[in-house]
């Protein structure tokens, strides 16, 4: 659970406040889904969440993140370094930067298992090793397991890369998993591979899956709920369903109205007016009103915290408050 | 895109670390002083650095002479400061030309690849082999001795280093979506090379072009202590070492004096050099700012009215 | 490898034929005649081609030895202080840049910046005169000079290298003697050149920590330790181990000045007396040795990077498997 978290981010220009007040409460075998743009401050709460902000330049400022009952800003960070791998999981968003270029992937698969070995004290041998290795490549759906492990990281295609990653981390069988953008620019075939081996990962294991995208058809695909993030900040969260049926924030509405539909007769697609804002600039009250069709006084001076509707939707827009 | 914006943060920047301002400074009072010098001669000296005063000769630092006398009566203090337009002078003629030279070459072949590209980059290879020694030789060989003879057979072997720095950011640059655009619209050929591609590399090469007149100031000093190329008279920091190297024990100042100004100079260089570095590195900037005191201050976190929020399953 | 037959060939041909106007100056017609300078130009270069693979330099007009033997018994005294002054620029460069690289804005980094900055903007000569002058002189706890104590009994040349044959015969105060004359010539080539190496690896090692790799390799839950050794470490050391291929180099041709500050017999001090005798017969084939040892050295560096680093052998093979 992430309560009230308050980031900052030192740039060349300063302080600059990548998340505000972003809270979340996550059930264990879960996904959530994290969907915002660029900007958005997504990443940072993911990387918040298993403790990999590095220090300077962010800062936290307020808040806490509790996991399994610890309170893991308090810790210290030898006591933080437990928590994951076995603990908390995370892929990332580059593939070629997330890999160490110079180790084969067999030798940094390998390191996974060592963790995995450690923290369950269990006695592996060298050839369940590598059967290890070989079947979950193949469960990642990727041919000639053994090729690819003998290949180095810039030998391997974006997608091989990408499931190279999550078999990193899956393999030291976390609690929670953290998946950064991992199906960004990759081809939609393989894309779809990946999202349903997750399902099957989840649906199997009962992992808690936090899904970063800022593609709102991939989060739909899987997940349970989803946070809608925009300037730092949740615009609105809820059960996947009702989100896609029936997106109440505006910025939610102008992302489900930008996916296209298929080729049936339609007219063309509305594109969101405007930018992403610059963080370093942001307008005042609600952040997205420059961009709201609904937009009213008061969103420009009053910043709307997330207010309930009757039939308990929680979005952050002066519009429920009048239901 | 173009960096110019940059360049007022990045006077900041260098200033804001304590030893890269302190060798801006070094580097402006000795660039005042041999300028000075090269105007005003012995005006601006207590003695005159090339009279000979053999009844003064070997006379351990005092009031009147801060850094004594030479075996030849000159005082050496004097000398020093006659000595900075030639070990700074020398230096950075020797870098200019290179990088003049290597920015050419390096962005023929940068740009225009292909063949061009191969033919400069083994070339290039070539003189990279070089080692000082050659480079030694040579003067006191062909040329003959003299100060622009030296000069031009630094740069015989200095320019490599430039064209790799040159081509490969050339290569970085040219590969970027602008320079894509500009040739889409058709831009001239000098308006890509000059506003699109150099003003991106010439950072990098600035960068290394201060911190190579320290490291060419400590060649030519070398070659003046070897007695190389460069006149025996002439005041040169080297050359006043090396005329007292066998001397050492009776007279260690002579040395010493000199020796440590040229360590000076290369010091103030180099920490300009190094701070022009960091300046220049997009992903570390961050962390010098970090330090500053503005940004204590802003660390408040706005109040805000929430609805309370019943956490359920937690993980 | 083909360039390094180019500029191997055609290195030495500039000095050559510089001797040649510089000698032709001389009035000694006999020694020309003896060099074949009054030859034209190709045959010249024909003869010097023909000498030096068949190692045979010609005699030294100053000693009347053949030069090849001198080079020879130069050689080894110069490789032992040049590979104890490797060592040791390694071991501490690599150190206090890895020390700096990893606190990064503390105090502590300055302070090395300051060291190694100071380290490679000294002249090799003022490092000699501190030296010698502070530990030799004023403090005599080391020989100002020369390679082991005169006094001694002679040890017999097994390797050329003064260290290591004492040290097969067992001969122990040799040894000693020439452990005690080699520490400051090495302390003053290795302090003179470590600082680059420090900044390389502080440079590579900030360009490496906060990586994305790096964040993985945290991710999984491997140690802190285990994450500077295998990730940041091994990482930026790629860049590091090339440059000290190519320090090798420098400190080649530093012996020339060092070595003549401390009398110590080598080819540096050796060189340094045939420029200031002008004696060019010799000079050349010097030059040719030290450039051969520059080359060497490059060449190492090359291929040492190609080794570590597996994006640069594999240029042509960047294509996915599947």
């Amino acid at each position: 659970m992430v309560d009230g978290l308050t980031q900052d981010f030192a740039t060349i220009d300063g302080r600059v406040r990548v998340l505000e007040h972003v809270s979340m409460q996550i059930q264990k075998g879960e996904i959530v889904g994290v969907v915002g743009e660029s900007g958005s401050g997504k990443t940072t709460l993911g990387l918040a969440v298993i403790g990999l902000l590095d220090s300077p330049p962010a800062d936290i400022i307020s808040g806490s993140i509790v996991f399994e009952g610890n309170d893991m800003l308090k810790l210290d960070p030898v006591e933080l370094s437990r928590f994951r791998g076995p603990g908390i999981g995370m892929v990332f968003q580059e593939s070629l930067a997330a890999l160490n270029p110079v180790y084969k992937t067999e030798t940094q698969l390998r390191e996974s298992i060592e963790v995995l070995r450690k923290a369950q004290k269990l006695d592996i041998t060298e050839g369940a090793e590598r059967n290890m290795m070989i079947e979950i490549l193949k469960d990642l759906r990727l041919d000639k397991p053994e090729v690819v492990l003998k290949k180095y990281p810039h030998e391997l295609s974006g997608g091989m890369r990408q499931r190279i990653s999550i078999a990193m981390a899956i393999v030291e069988k976390p609690r929670l998993l953290i998946l950064d953008e991992v199906t960004t620019g990759l081809d939609v075939y393989v894309q779809n591979r990946i999202l349903t081996m997750l399902r099957e990962l989840n649906q199997r294991t009962r992992t808690t899956m936090i899904l970063i995208t800022h593609d709102l058809t991939v989060a739909s695909q899987i997940c349970d709920r989803l946070y809608v993030m925009y300037a730092g900040r949740v615009m609105e969260e809820g059960r996947t369903e009702d989100i896609v049926n029936a997106p109440i924030h505006p910025y939610t509405q102008k992302l489900m109205a930008a996916i296209p539909q298929g080729f049936i007769e339609a007219p063309p697609l509305p594109a969101p007016t405007g930018e992403a804002p610059d963080l370093r600039s942001l307008p005042t009250g609600c952040k997205f009103h420059p961009r709201c069709p609904f937009v009213m006084e008061r969103c420009k001076e009053n910043e709307p915290p997330i207010l309930e509707t009757s039939d308990g939707r929680r979005v952050s827009c002066w519009l429920v408050e009048k239901k | 895109m173009l960096k110019v914006a940059q360049s007022l943060k990045f006077r900041q920047l260098i200033l804001s670390n304590a030893l890269s301002t302190l060798g801006l400074v070094i580097v402006i009072i000795s660039v005042a002083l041999s300028v000075l010098f090269a105007l005003f001669g012995r005006g601006i000296t207590p003695y005159d650095p090339y009279a000979l005063n053999l009844q003064q000769s070997n006379l351990p630092p005092s009031i009147s002479h801060f850094f004594g006398t030479d075996f030849q009566g000159r005082d050496i203090f004097s000398r020093v400061i006659a000595a900075l337009p030639i070990d700074l002078g020398l230096p950075i003629a020797i870098v200019l030309l290179s990088s003049l030279l290597g920015i050419f070459l390096g962005m023929a072949a940068g740009y225009l690849g292909g063949a061009v590209d191969e033919v400069v980059m083994r070339v290039t290879d070539l003189f990279l082999a070089f080692p000082t020694i050659i480079m030694v030789l040579a003067v006191a060989a062909t040329l003959g001795s003299g100060l622009a003879n030296a000069t031009l057979s630094f740069v015989f072997v200095w320019w490599p280093p430039y064209v790799r720095l040159v081509r490969g950011g050339v290569l970085e640059v040219a590969a970027e979506d602008f320079i894509a655009i500009s040739k889409a619209l058709n831009s001239s050929f000098y308006h890509i090379i000059v506003k699109g591609i150099l003003p991106n590399i010439i950072p990098s090469v600035l960068t290394y072009a201060t911190l190579d007149v320290g490291t060419a100031l400590l060649e030519v000093s070398i070659l003046g202590f070897l007695g190389v190329g460069i006149p025996p008279g002439t005041p040169e920091l080297g050359v006043m070492v090396g005329s007292i190297s066998y001397n050492l024990y009776n007279y260690p100042w002579q040395a010493l004096f000199p020796a440590f100004i040229t360590m000076i100079l290369v010091v103030g260089f180099s920490f300009l050099g190094e701070g022009t570095r960091e300046a220049s590195d997009v992903k570390v900037r961050p962390y010098i700012l970090f330090k500053g005191k503005a940004f204590k201050d802003k660390a408040k976190v706005p109040q805000k009215e929430r609805l309370p929020v019943t956490p359920q399953g937690v993980i | 490898m083909i360039i390094f037959f180019i500029s191997h060939v055609l290195s030495p041909n500039p000095a050559h034929l510089w001797a040649g106007p510089r000698a032709k100056a001389s009035t000694v017609i006999a020694v020309a005649a003896r060099y074949h300078l009054n030859d034209p130009l190709y045959s010249q270069f024909y003869y010097f081609l023909r000498d030096l693979l068949t190692g045979n330099f010609g005699i030294d007009p100053l000693s009347g030895q053949p030069i090849v033997s001198e080079i020879l018994f130069y050689l080894p005294n110069t490789l032992e202080l040049v590979l104890v002054s490797f060592v040791v620029l390694i071991l501490v460069g690599i150190g206090l840049g890895y020390l700096s690289g990893m606190r990064f804005s503390t105090s502590a980094d300055s302070v090395i910046r300051v060291i190694y900055v100071v380290s490679w903007s000294t002249p090799m000569y003022l490092g000699a005169i501190i030296a010698i002058l502070v530990f030799a002189t004023y403090i005599p706890i080391f020989p100002s000079g020369g390679m082991y104590s005169l006094s001694l009994s002679p040890v017999q040349t097994i390797t050329g290298i003064y260290l290591l044959d004492s040290l097969l015969q067992l001969n122990i105060p040799a040894f000693l003697s020439g452990l005690k004359h080699l520490v400051l010539p090495a302390a003053v080539l290795a302090f003179v050149n470590f600082g680059l190496i420090s900044r390389a690896v502080r440079s590579s090692i900030l360009n490496v920590r906060w990586s994305t790799h790096v964040k993985t390799a945290r991710a999984k839950g491997l140690s802190e330790n285990e994450v500077k050794r295998k990730h940041i470490l091994r990482n930026a050391l790629i860049d590091a181990t090339s440059l000290s291929a190519v320090m090798f180099g420098w400190l080649l041709t530093g012996t020339v000045v060092v070595e003549e500050m401390f009398a110590w017999p080598g080819l540096g001090q050796f060189a340094y007396q045939a420029i200031y005798a002008n004696d060019y017969p010799v000079l050349i084939p010097i030059v040719v040795v030290f450039t051969l040892g520059v080359i060497i050295a490059n060449f190492a560096a090359d291929v040492t990077y190609s080794l570590l680093d597996p994006r640069i052998a594999m240029g042509a093979q960047s294509g996915a498997v599947a």
